[in-house]
């Protein structure tokens, strides 16, 4: 079974051959080639082939057209820099207040920041895998992208100082989101993976993400589904339990789950749904080879009756995570 | 659900301090006014995220003789002591506890801008707690909001917090705990490369002479880790887990 068919099969609860699996492996990939982070994150080619490698190399289902959560934010002014192989950091964000996003243009795909880098990486990729493997583009959901314009700080306190002005931003970036979601759609992805984790409820409550968050991921969804019927995915990392009963509502066809959520419950308040989680990430650094397959058979054991679950960590894998414990969790659904 | 229990409406059209002072005086006015304002409304203002009416509220009680420590004792901690039953790990939002943070750390600053108390150190006194906390974002991490909820929930309970910021060094951690007589070393990181760092903080402690000082670790990162790994002597789940672990010592 071709991996694109596993994960669809998941998705509409059908049998597969075996559980799909996905890494979340993104700056990691460039670790393994020993590339160094900021090239990899300024290079659509290097980012191909170093995800293209990591896939081969541990025969997971997809690769990842994605750098880091700033690159939005960066092609809209947010200045970022880079220290140590980490990821970038912004340390001067476009916004000063609230009211300036009306002076803010949507961002271009093929020309603005590094999204031309994204575009160029989805491309090859979708070029080598062709239909065997998911191409997954990545992008920032509305609300982090917000925070990444603001600072979410200032942006947390906009939600109750000046609500208005907070739903116009979030109007703002999601524009910007389902533009750059399109671009990745012509560009060849099979699935739109919104990264949001902003929203979550370690953040805000339930009331903000029903009134402000979900009709802006619900249109965004609609409008990707209409561009080439992507899988659309919602990947919502933090504690999400008291809103999981509203994601259907988003009309994404899959969710992932950070570990602060049991997958019972998960399984429980989505059981219509495909979901994917949620291996603690930093056991991956920390555990052994023998903790992260427990971990996974136990996860497996209580989907087992399911049909409609992809395993994987909760979060992005680690840069510092042991290779031996990522084919570990690859092993426990091929064995 | 509301968003929070508040009236947001009246709020939309403030952009600039000079208007939020007005809101704020004219609210002093409307509690000037009432024969019955009590602490307790303080502490409703401040879970409710109502920063302006909590301000508004000590100022009425502070010129009706009420004495500050009062205030902040059966006002402002109280308040932090509801929200600390309330969130949990399973129910923690950084929202709710941001906006009662703001409120509560608004009266303090009213207090203090008033004159009513002088600064941080009038508090290092009885009943309020003695200790001192280094805080700060750990080397190679600028997230700030964890480290910031942490210092505004300190604070609100009477402890005297040096916030050095974020992309700290280890060592800079250690001189400055030696330097202020600290007990506490508090740090926070939202990612996991910053762990090397994290482990450093011990080593300097030691090497410094101050191997007692306790060291503390937060943030979405190094909480999923154990205090072992990260070689320090407690890992908080959340800011009140930091708090209770604090106070246990």
């Amino acid at each position: 079974m071709k991996s694109i068919d596993r994960i669809k099969s998941a998705i509409n609860f059908e049998r597969t051959d075996r559980v799909p699996v996905f890494s979340h492996i993104f700056g990691f990939a460039s670790r393994i080639n020993h590339i160094p982070l900021k090239d990899y994150l300024n290079s659509g080619e290097l980012l191909a082939f170093c995800q293209l490698e990591a896939w081969k190399r541990f025969g997971y289902d997809g690769v990842t057209a994605f750098a880091d959560n700033s690159l939005e934010a960066e092609a809209l002014g947010s200045k970022i820099s880079y220290e140590n192989d980490g990821y970038p950091h912004i340390y001067e964000y476009c916004l000063n207040n609230i009211h300036d996003w009306k002076y803010l243009s949507i961002p271009d795909p093929e020309k603005d920041g590094r999204m031309p880098v994204i575009i160029e990486a989805c491309k090859i990729l979708k070029d080598e895998v062709g239909e065997e493997t998911a191409v997954v583009g990545t992008l920032q959901g509305p609300m982090t992208l917000a925070g990444q314009l603001l600072g979410l700080e200032k942006l947390i306190y906009c939600i109750v100082d000046h609500p208005e002005e907070f739903w116009n931003l979030l109007n703002f970036t999601a524009r910007a989101m389902v533009i750059f979601g399109k671009a990745l759609i012509n560009a060849g992805a099979h699935v739109i993976h919104i990264f949001d984790p902003s929203s979550s409820c370690s953040v805000i409550n339930r009331a903000v993400f029903s009134k402000y968050i979900l009709p802006h991921l619900k249109q965004a969804f609609k409008e990707y589904k209409e561009s080439g019927n992507p899988i659309c995915w919602l990947n919502i990392t933090g504690q999400t339990e008291p809103i999981l009963d509203l994601f259907p509502e988003t009309g994404a066809d899959l969710f992932n789950i950070d570990y602060l959520v049991p997958i019972s419950i998960a399984m429980e308040k989505l059981p219509n749904h495909c979901i994917n989680g949620n291996i603690k990430p930093f056991s991956f650094i920390s555990c052994e080879t023998k903790d992260i397959r427990r971990e996974a058979r136990d996860l497996l054991e209580k989907t087992q009756f399911r049909k409609g679950f992809i395993l994987s960590p909760g979060c992005e894998m680690p840069l510092e995570s042991k290779i031996s414990n990522i084919e570990a969790m690859i092993k426990a659904v091929k064995s | 659900m509301p968003l929070l229990h508040r009236n947001l409406s009246n709020l939309t059209s403030i952009n600039d301090s000079e208007k939020k002072r007005s809101l704020i005086l004219g609210k002093m006015s409307t509690y000037q006014k009432r024969e019955i304002v009590t602490i307790k409304n303080i502490k409703q203002a401040i879970i409710a995220g109502e920063n302006e009416d909590a301000v508004a509220i000590a100022n009425t009680l502070t010129s009706r003789g009420i004495k500050p420590k009062e205030i902040i004792i059966d006002g402002v901690t109280k308040a932090m002591e509801y929200l600390d039953k309330k969130c949990t790990i399973q129910d923690f939002c950084l929202l709710e506890l941001m906006l009662a943070g703001r409120a509560a750390m608004d009266v303090i600053d009213f207090l203090c801008a008033e004159g009513i108390i002088n600064d941080d150190a009038s508090l290092d006194s009885d009943p309020f707690p003695k200790e001192k906390i280094i805080l700060g974002t750990i080397k190679g991490d600028m997230h700030e909001i964890g480290k910031n909820i942490f210092s505004m929930t300190m604070r609100s309970y009477g402890y005297q917090v040096i916030d050095m910021g974020k992309d700290v060094d280890p060592a800079d951690l250690v001189m400055s705990a030696i330097d202020h007589k600290a007990d506490f070393i508090a740090l926070s990181s939202l990612i996991t490369t910053t762990i090397p760092y994290v482990r450093e903080v011990r080593k300097y402690a030691v090497a410094r002479g101050v191997p007692e000082v306790k060291i503390i670790a937060g943030g979405a990162a190094l909480k999923q880790s154990s205090a072992e790994y990260l070689n320090v002597d407690y890992v908080a789940d959340t800011v009140f887990d930091g708090l209770h672990y604090i106070r246990s010592i």
